[in-house]
């Protein structure tokens, strides 16, 4: 094997091992996005979370949210919908027996 | 709890199967209660824990409720909410305190709460605390006013109509009363029937309020309230005082009235895209209705 055709099969080979790392990566990518879909709320990604302590501000020791998987399809995924009542209230007799009202 | 017509024997078992109903839910659910399953999910640390099916329920309305509003409505808010200073029940927590450093960040987010329906287990991650609140209450309803009508028609041999109201959190069962069950829609659960508000008739579904004019609470020079924007870990600021939501469910409802508080300006749309009728009352007192929601009598 001259020094020339050795160059060219490294070449082949370099370029063929970037293509595999290229595809494992599209196929890693692919799988991610199928199981996130098949499985809306119940990932976990490996976040490392600070419990913090409780003289913390409002938002310290919370999990990073930048870290948290995002983006896990459609949020309406997998959720039924929202349903109005079969009919829809009416103005009322002024004769309330009960109260709806903030908490 | 109302009940349309029956002896005494139909409301007494219509009412027993309400406390039935909401002392489950409190074992289940209550962030306040050392001995729920929520407080043992909330301390396991990241370790599955076993519960039972009505925690399940309850867990995955509240991740229903995250999904349908984009995260807006998120039940990993139980620490923001316990380090702004509501870390018991409400009637406990001292009106003013020393002041908190605020610092918006964002709650860790439903998607890393697990649910395993079938080995009957909860997992959240080391730090994350669940707080189902608003919707576990509005699950009670539902399932209140189921129990009590089934109880209800058990007795009496025929359907029942039956409204349970839990802070609010209306769910009607049954048929309804000639002309509908008349609730009177107001800033404050705890106001009288014949208090300020709109007097508005529901015949089916449920029907549930949201506002932050309720549970306030003051930390130095800062006034909170109870319904955390996830977006900030923070109260929401908000263009509505209160917000009024019909649905087929009261669940639907509360998700609903719970997402239309947070989103502000853009509820309206948000809640005609959905065709949940709604009213929606600002700071001003002004009164916006969508979908049919009758306009009040004084506009």
């Amino acid at each position: 094997m001259n020094p020339a055709q050795r160059d060219e099969g490294l070449r082949r080979v370099s370029t063929t091992t970037r293509l595999v790392a290229v595809g494992g990566i599209g196929l890693a990518g692919v799988l991610t996005a199928y199981v996130a879909k098949a499985a809306p709320g119940r990932n976990l990604n490996g976040t490392s979370v600070s419990t913090g302590g409780d003289q913390a501000t409002s938002g310290q020791g919370l999990p990073d949210q930048s870290q948290v998987q995002p983006g896990i399809g459609n949020p309406d995924d997998g959720a039924a919908p929202l349903v109005p009542a079969d009919t829809p209230p009416v103005r009322g007799r002024g004769r309330s027996a009960a109260v709806s009202g903030g908490s | 709890m109302l009940v349309d017509g029956g002896d005494p024997g139909v409301l007494e078992a219509a009412r027993a199967a309400v406390e039935a109903e909401l002392a489950a839910i409190d074992a289940a659910a209550s962030r306040f209660r050392p001995d729920s399953e929520l407080a043992a999910v909330n301390r396991a640390a990241g370790r599955a824990t076993p519960v039972s099916d009505l925690l399940i329920e309850a867990v995955e309305v509240a991740l229903r409720g995250a999904r349908l509003t984009d995260g807006r409505v998120d039940p990993t808010i139980g620490r923001v909410v316990r380090l702004l200073g509501y870390d018991r029940d409400f009637a406990s927590v001292a009106p003013d305190g020393p002041p908190l450093q605020l610092t918006a960040r964002s709650v860790p987010g439903w998607q890393l709460v697990q649910v395993d329906r079938a080995a009957g287990t909860v997992t959240v991650p080391p730090g994350v605390e669940l707080d189902l609140g608003s919707s576990a209450k509005a699950l009670a309803s539902d399932r209140a006013a189921r129990a009590a009508g089934d109880a209800a028609a058990g007795v009496a041999g025929a359907p029942i109509g039956v409204l349970v109201g839990l802070g609010g959190d209306i769910a009607v069962r049954g048929p309804a009363p000639v002309g509908g069950w008349d609730v009177k829609v107001t800033d404050n659960h705890a106001s009288p029937p014949d208090g300020p508000g709109q007097s508005i008739s529901i015949s089916s579904g449920g029907l549930a309020t949201s506002g932050t004019t309720v549970r306030r609470w003051q930390r130095g020079e800062i006034a909170l309230h109870h319904i955390v924007d996830p977006a900030t870990g923070l109260p929401a600021d908000t263009c509505w005082r209160t917000v009024s939501v019909a649905a087929a469910s009261c669940v639907d409802a509360n998700i609903a009235s719970t997402a239309a508080i947070i989103l502000g300006e853009a509820a309206p749309a948000w809640l005609t895209a959905h065709a949940l009728p709604a009213r929606l009352v600002r700071h001003d007192g002004t009164v916006t209705t969508v979908n049919g929601w009758p306009a009040d009598e004084e506009s």
